[in-house]
């Protein structure tokens, strides 16, 4: 891996003097193309509720809106702005939400005006089990939807929900509205890849494994974008990737997430790169079913020596520090000065010794672990198993491929797991995804509990540990301090019972030219690619 | 000639039934779950089985692959698990690229190699000889992927004489295709050339010790004549048995190349199938592959005809 990496690096560096700075013009450049490559092999559906593959719902954002959305450029969760709703108001128990559409929206290719019967269709549609959408689940919280006027919508809740703007409503994923007229003619299914949105771009032509095209849409309720034609090839392949990035063949790519690999494309003059949130955190979780990681104090020990300054020392530009389990981009994420300083769990080889002598095990023990063949997984875990050496602990690790490693941990087959994940950028879906009893692995309506943390006694005092009712309570909290104080109460039970050790969090790497301008600052992104309806490519 | 083919054929049946009966089961032995490779990994067990159930995973294995089977009998080749397109839409858009790519290496490889290894033979064990050989061992040992990169550094990046990626968009549009196609074939065709120069070089050898050269230099024929016409011709015969068999490892070759120049084709298909578990685009994909294999071989028996008319078929 180091010499093929050493290779590329090589005609990078190479690369560079044979391009030279290119001169920028405040002009527009004669032809509005945008060409951008995904670090994904495909596409799997443009439909909201079914796009789960990075490119699916990053590209599928150029086509649709949400009822509300972060400011373009933006992780500003304090200030979401209207999409396809103008305002919107919550009743005083937090259970009705009632949203105001814009009038005169329309669909794209003569589907007729957006109305609040699309906004119904697309969250019942969402709620119907028989559609089988890997989001459905958290569309439960949804009682009903009612349709007041043709440009009014009610949602009603089942309980009140704090983040239910952020986590099902804001256009992300599932929460874009979809074409009821659509819907219709395609049936009670996937809506695959042509499909009809409101967005600043329209579905094209698509050719698998290799490119989808989008033009934009003429009648765009912001205006007509300045971009005409949007370009997405799907090149897995970082070397050819990067080669016609820098060619010019290509105004903007998802970068590597690695940081020798930002180093090395930051020397081509015209290259800005925007290592920005919302990244994935990385925790190693700890399967507290298995001995002798039911012992707090080997669990506390092993926490001790992952350290974070190795990490940090690896990762470097694409680096955030992550101390509490939600990671630190996220809302409500627990302060590293609300932490007590043994909550931390820094580096601390003695007293990590000594907790395993205590607990019996000072003659060291074995794990076992799956790992994915991408780096960015596996390169923590063999730093793990490095850490861990010194307290006599062997991790073997078994590299398998992404699909199987997905599989495998899912039925519970590794002692620890490290997951990368990015999701709502709220406490509520890291904590619920991680550490709520029901997402336990192996129960009905799993998800990624690996640690087994709500239904093991985690500290050792005879009683089941849970922070169950701290996230529902969180969940249902109208007043947002109040809210937080659950939430950070969540989070240091957590730190205290260590299912997990929380190590970073990487950004996402997007990559331009300088020519390429986005049209707003890029402070932060959702989703693996540029907000592009105020985007420009300039005279270069 | 006819039943020849008619013959070869029909033996053909069961190597293509016995590779989709082991693509079949292979892939379901990789591990993973295509479920997971569709839903992603928020994606909840219930949402899971739902989506097992709809794609039939659930049924027994045997029912599976009998199912499989009928279908394929019937031209059916599935539909992506992904993006539920029909496979045989897919691979009709991508195996033309394949196609071009292999045949033009080939050719590449050829027009390289032959010449390359009637040149070293004949000025056998001189610096020329060695000269060819260490390239020849160079080519043979060089990764596809690394020389696709190299050659697109150099004529993609640093003289921008060829485009970085894709295939050329329109099919029918030849020039943009042709252009869109030399560097890839190139990448395939080097690597092919060392194997043929190789190949060609110690048949070649072999067959100027022959007596019957000894005999056409005696009887007074031109070196030019001697060379052409009796010990080329002859030294050709392994050459092509080869270049038919090599075919097949083009095609894996094409994986790699397909993937570097982002090119459409039927290799690039596997490999994204493979990961995602697509066990239909998988099974269709070695299937078709597996025909033409079949197919090239059949044109490679049949080819051995014009270079020895002694041969004959029926």
């Amino acid at each position: 891996m180091k010499w093929r990496f050493s290779f590329l690096a090589g005609l990078l560096v190479a690369a560079l003097v044979f391009t030279s700075g290119v001169a920028l013009s405040a002009e527009l450049a004669k032809e509005q193309v945008w060409r951008w490559a995904h670090h994904t092999t495909d596409l799997d559906s443009f439909d909201p509720a079914f796009g789960v593959v990075d490119g699916a719902y990053s590209v599928g954002s150029y086509m649709f809106n949400g009822l509300v959305r972060l400011p373009p450029g933006t992780l500003d969760f304090d200030n979401l702005e209207g999409d396809l709703a103008e305002s919107w108001e919550v009743s005083e128990d937090g259970l009705t939400y009632t949203f105001h559409l814009r009038k005169g929206v329309q669909w794209h290719k003569g589907y007729g005006e957006f109305t609040a019967e699309d906004v119904k269709y697309t969250f019942d549609r969402l709620r119907d089990a028989k559609l089988s959408s890997p989001y459905g689940a958290k569309y439960g919280i949804i009682k009903e939807v009612k349709v007041v006027d043709p440009y009014t919508a009610k949602i009603i809740l089942t309980a009140p929900s704090t983040f239910f703007l952020l986590d099902q409503v804001l256009a992300y994923q599932a929460g874009n509205i979809v074409c009821k007229k659509r819907g219709d003619e395609v049936g009670n299914k996937n809506l695959g890849l042509e499909v009809i949105g409101t967005g600043p771009f329209q579905f094209h032509e698509y050719f698998a494994k290799e490119k989808v095209i989008l033009v934009r849409n003429e009648k765009y309720f912001r205006g007509k974008p300045t971009l005409k034609r949007l370009e997405i090839y799907f090149m897995p392949n970082v070397a050819s990737r990067t080669l016609a990035f820098i060619k010019g063949d290509l105004d903007a790519i998802y970068g590597k997430r690695d940081p020798k690999w930002v180093e090395d494309v930051k020397k081509t003059p015209t290259v800005i790169v925007d290592a920005v949130p919302l990244g994935s955190g990385c925790a190693v979780h700890f399967n507290m079913t298995r001995k002798p990681l039911d012992n707090i104090k080997v669990r506390k020990a092993l926490a001790l020596t992952a350290d974070r300054k190795i990490f940090e020392q690896y990762f470097r530009g694409i680096y955030y520090k992550m101390i509490a389990p939600v990671p630190p981009s996220y809302y409500a994420t627990l302060p590293e000065d609300a932490t007590p300083e043994e909550l931390l769990y820094n580096y601390d080889l003695e007293k990590a010794k000594k907790l395993l002598a205590e607990a019996g095990f000072g003659g060291g023990f074995k794990l076992k672990a799956f790992s994915t063949t991408k780096p960015y997984y596996l390169a923590p875990l063999e730093i793990c198993k490095e850490q861990w050496k010194k307290l006599g602990v062997n991790l073997e690790i078994t590299v398998v491929d992404h699909t199987s490693f997905h599989a495998n941990i899912r039925k519970d087959m590794n002692d620890v797991v490290i997951y990368y994940a990015g999701r709502p950028p709220v406490a509520d879906s890291y904590l619920t995804q991680w550490y709520y009893s029901k997402s336990i692995v192996g129960k009905p309506k799993a998800i990624t509990n690996f640690s087994h943390y709500g239904d093991v006694d985690a500290d050792g005092d005879g009683k089941v540990d849970s922070i169950d009712s701290l996230i529902e309570a969180a969940r249902s909290e109208l007043n947002s301090q109040k809210q937080r104080d659950l939430y950070y109460k969540a989070q240091l039970q957590l730190l205290m019972h260590v299912p997990s050790k929380p190590l970073h969090e990487l950004t996402k790497v997007l990559v331009r030219h300088n020519y390429f301008d986005p049209g707003v600052e890029i402070k932060g992104s959702m989703i693996f690619g540029y907000p592009l309806e105020k985007a420009k490519i300039l005279k270069h | 000639m006819l039943t020849f083919i008619i013959r070869r054929i029909l033996s053909a049946i069961p190597t293509i039934l016995v590779v989709i009966s082991l693509v079949f089961f292979a892939v379901r032995g990789l591990g993973g779950d295509p479920a997971i490779a569709i839903l992603g990994d928020r994606a909840t067990p219930q949402a899971l089985e739902a989506i097992r159930e709809r794609l039939g995973l659930n049924e027994p294995l045997w029912k599976q692959y009998t199912s499989f089977l009928w279908r394929l009998a019937h031209g059916d080749l599935g539909r992506d698990l992904r993006t539920d397109i029909p496979v045989a839409k897919l691979f009709a858009r991508a195996v033309p690229y394949t196609i071009d790519l292999a045949i033009w290496a080939t050719v590449i490889g050829i027009l390289i190699g032959v010449p390359t290894g009637v040149l070293a033979a004949l000025k056998w064990n001189s610096p020329l000889d060695f000269i060819g050989r260490f390239v020849g061992i160079l080519g043979f040992s060089f990764p596809t992927f690394y020389l696709s990169i190299l050659l697109l550094f150099i004529f993609g990046l640093i003289l921008g004489w060829f485009p970085m990626m894709g295939g050329g968009g329109d099919y029918s549009d030849l020039g943009n295709r042709a252009y869109h196609l030399f560097l890839p074939a190139l990448s395939l065709g080097l690597i092919k050339a060392a194997f043929v120069m190789r190949l060609t070089r110690s048949s070649m050898l072999n067959v100027l010790h022959e007596d019957y050269v000894r005999t056409a230099r005696s009887k007074g024929l031109k070196e030019r004549v001697v060379i052409y016409k009796h010990a080329l011709r002859n030294s050709l015969l392994p050459v092509v048995t080869m270049i038919g068999l090599y075919l097949a490892v083009t095609i894996g070759g094409s994986i790699e190349v397909e993937i570097v120049f982002n090119r459409p084709g039927i290799g690039k298909f596997l490999i994204g199938a493979i990961q995602e578990r697509n066990y239909s685009v998988i099974q269709s994909g070695l299937v078709v592959l597996a025909v033409f294999i079949v197919l090239v071989n059949l044109i490679t028996d049949l080819s051995y005809a014009f270079i020895d008319p002694r041969i004959k078929y029926d």
